[in-house]
């Protein structure tokens, strides 16, 4: 009867190999097992049954598991029939174009990414100032009345050739055509020169329904777009009620775009907001060319003069063109993909210590132009996919869409950098094949004399790499060694 | 040469020792120095290749040798050609494994 230690040995052996089995296709498994059980009686049956010979039987078993992953790469490249990322160059750029291509056709299937596509930032027009009260020392609050903007308008003015005003308020808002309760919106009430004033054209517009319409109109912003109407683009043309006045939707409008004061859920273009009583609310004025020259500063002082000689003190705060966008942040994540790639990117990987009279002209162009091909597809599928990710789901807070777009861009940016980096690295300079077949060569010395290292050869058989296990004075870079036909 | 692959030295190696006669797994290991975890996916590779071929040995052996089924490894023409080759561009080969003129085990149907 066997010793307890040499049957839980032998158990351990058979149990590691029968894991070990569970790695390959199901087909092979049973002939697999066989083989190396026959194997593992041999060694049982010459090695005996010290310490010495079960450590060894524990790493011939060991063994089992690489050969059962190349079994089962073995059987998995019998049965792929779908090219692959890391195939010939030509199947590579068709893989990486397939990938571009379903994440820019997603930008247009989901509908909270193409509308973010839709409302990319536009540019504010130059030479706009935001009027404030000058006592007031809480910038951004309503400081103007709707009466100082009527008076400014009908007097005479040589810096100023636009007005427009805005306030804002809470107020009921009932779409029939959602189920539920009516919400409480928070409108801002704009004059109506205050969008062309902007020179922001609001992308969902219906041009026919901006002029012809007899009700108000409100402009959406887009958060509350997003929060309560779920990115539908539907919504554009809609008749809401604004506390009981009708109001047709004609459009949605960037929450960033304008940079103006007051976080507004939609913007209800009413031509009686000049008329209200008893409201502060912003103005927005248009500089002429000679007020634009005495603009020299952010912010300028501005003296109102009234009757008798009186004068009131206003602020003007310079209205600066807005950029910031999915583009802005995917440039930003595109920056610190890069600057970080140095951490994980070992730099002489780049190398290629072939003589360029041994690959030819054509060869030495192909390779640069392949690499440049993979980063230029990798480059648009990182936007594409950090557009997809971040604004597939038009629920989530406009915040977290930003940082979502941010850390996806990041991420995308800088493996698919690393990645088209290591490819190149492994590709062999005459076909731009992979090297395969990694094996162990040369041995490790303690005088160091000796050369150790892995050596890939290409699959077309053209030449090797041969990778240093320990890097040398004389040997610490990869060398590709070219292989002529024997 | 028309036919001939390239091949690392490791596996120029194991296809040399497989035609110096040692036509089993482990007897590879044993001649080669070479781990279990580098020769038998080696010779997964070679034999997917097509540059050898197994074949299991007859029950009626085993049993009267008193030990398990041996798996029979053997190069094909294409392993001979390549190997050849592979000869002629490590010529050390032929002085790790020297090519035994004795008997070898072979499966009953090769």
């Amino acid at each position: 009867m066997p010793h307890p230690s040499k049957r839980r040995s032998g158990a351990l052996e058979l149990g590691l190999l029968t894991l070990a089995g569970g790695l390959v296709p199901a087909v092979r498994r049973r002939e697999w097992l066989h083989e190396w059980r026959g194997e593992l009686g041999y060694l049982h049956a010459v090695a005996g049954d010290g310490i010495r010979a079960r450590t060894r039987r524990l790493h011939f078993v060991l063994g089992a598991f690489a050969d059962a992953r190349m079994v089962h790469s073995i059987e998995g490249e019998q049965r792929r029939h779908f090219p692959r990322a890391n195939g010939s160059p030509i199947t590579c750029l068709f893989v990486l174009g397939l990938l571009l291509a379903s994440a820019y056709g997603a930008t247009y299937l989901l509908a909270g990414v193409r509308a973010e596509r839709d409302l990319a930032p536009t540019q504010i027009g130059h030479g706009l100032v935001l009027i404030e009260d000058a006592e007031d020392q809480h910038h951004g609050e309503p400081t103007i009345a709707p009466f100082q903007i009527r008076a400014w308008r009908q007097g005479r003015q040589r810096y100023f050739d636009g007005f427009a005003y805005y306030y804002l308020a809470a107020e009921v808002l009932n779409d029939p055509a959602q189920s539920g309760q009516p919400a409480r919106w928070r409108i801002a009430h704009a004059t109506t020169n205050l969008l062309p004033l902007l020179e922001a054209p609001v992308r969902l517009e219906k041009q026919s329904t901006v002029s012809l319409t007899p009700q108000l109109t409100l402009v959406l912003c887009e958060s509350g777009w997003k929060r309560r109407y779920g990115a539908n683009p539907h919504v554009v043309g809609r008749v809401v009620q604004v506390n009981g006045q009708p109001a047709r939707i004609v459009g949605v409008a960037p929450d960033g775009m304008w940079r103006l004061p007051g976080a507004a859920d939609a913007w209800l273009i009413d031509p009686a907001t000049e008329q209200a009583r008893g409201v502060r609310g912003y103005a927005v004025a248009h500089l002429t060319a000679e007020g634009q020259t005495m603009m020299r500063s952010p912010r300028v002082d501005i003296t109102a003069y009234r009757a008798h000689l009186n004068t009131d003190a206003y602020e003007g705060v310079a209205l600066y063109r807005a950029s910031v966008g999915p583009w802005s942040f995917f440039l930003y994540a595109t920056f610190l993909a890069l600057a970080t790639l140095p951490v994980i990117v070992p730099l002489e990987r780049s190398e290629l210590n072939l003589h360029a009279h041994e690959l030819g002209w054509m060869r030495r162009l192909l390779r640069p132009l392949f690499y440049a091909a993979k980063l230029a597809l990798v480059w648009p599928i990182a936007y594409f996919t950090s557009l997809d990710v971040a604004y597939g789901w038009p629920q989530l807070p406009v915040d977290l869409q930003t940082y979502l777009q941010l850390a996806t861009g990041f991420l995308v940016c800088l493996f698919g950098v690393r990645w088209a980096m290591q490819d190149q690295y492994h590709r062999c300079p005459i076909c731009l094949r992979r090297v395969a077949h990694p094996a162990r060569v040369g041995f490790a010395s303690n005088n160091l004399l000796a050369w150790s290292g892995t050596e890939m050869i290409c699959t077309g058989g053209h030449t090797l790499l041969h990778i240093p296990g320990l890097p040398m004075s004389w040997f610490h870079a990869p060398r590709w060694q070219l292989r002529r036909a024997a | 040469m028309i036919g001939a692959r390239k091949l690392s030295h490791t596996s120029a190696l194991i296809l040399h020792a497989i035609d110096a006669g040692f036509v089993y797994g482990f007897s590879v290991m044993e001649t080669t120095g070479l781990p279990s975890g580098t020769v038998y996916p080696a010779m997964r590779r070679l034999e997917a290749d097509t540059l050898i071929r197994s074949e299991w040995e007859e029950q009626a052996i085993a049993d009267a040798e008193q030990r398990p089924l041996r798996k029979y490894y053997r190069l094909t023409p294409a392993g001979k050609t390549t190997l050849e080759a592979q000869r002629r561009r490590y010529p050390l080969l032929a002085r790790l494994i020297p090519i035994e003129e004795e008997e070898v085990p072979r499966a009953a149907s090769l």
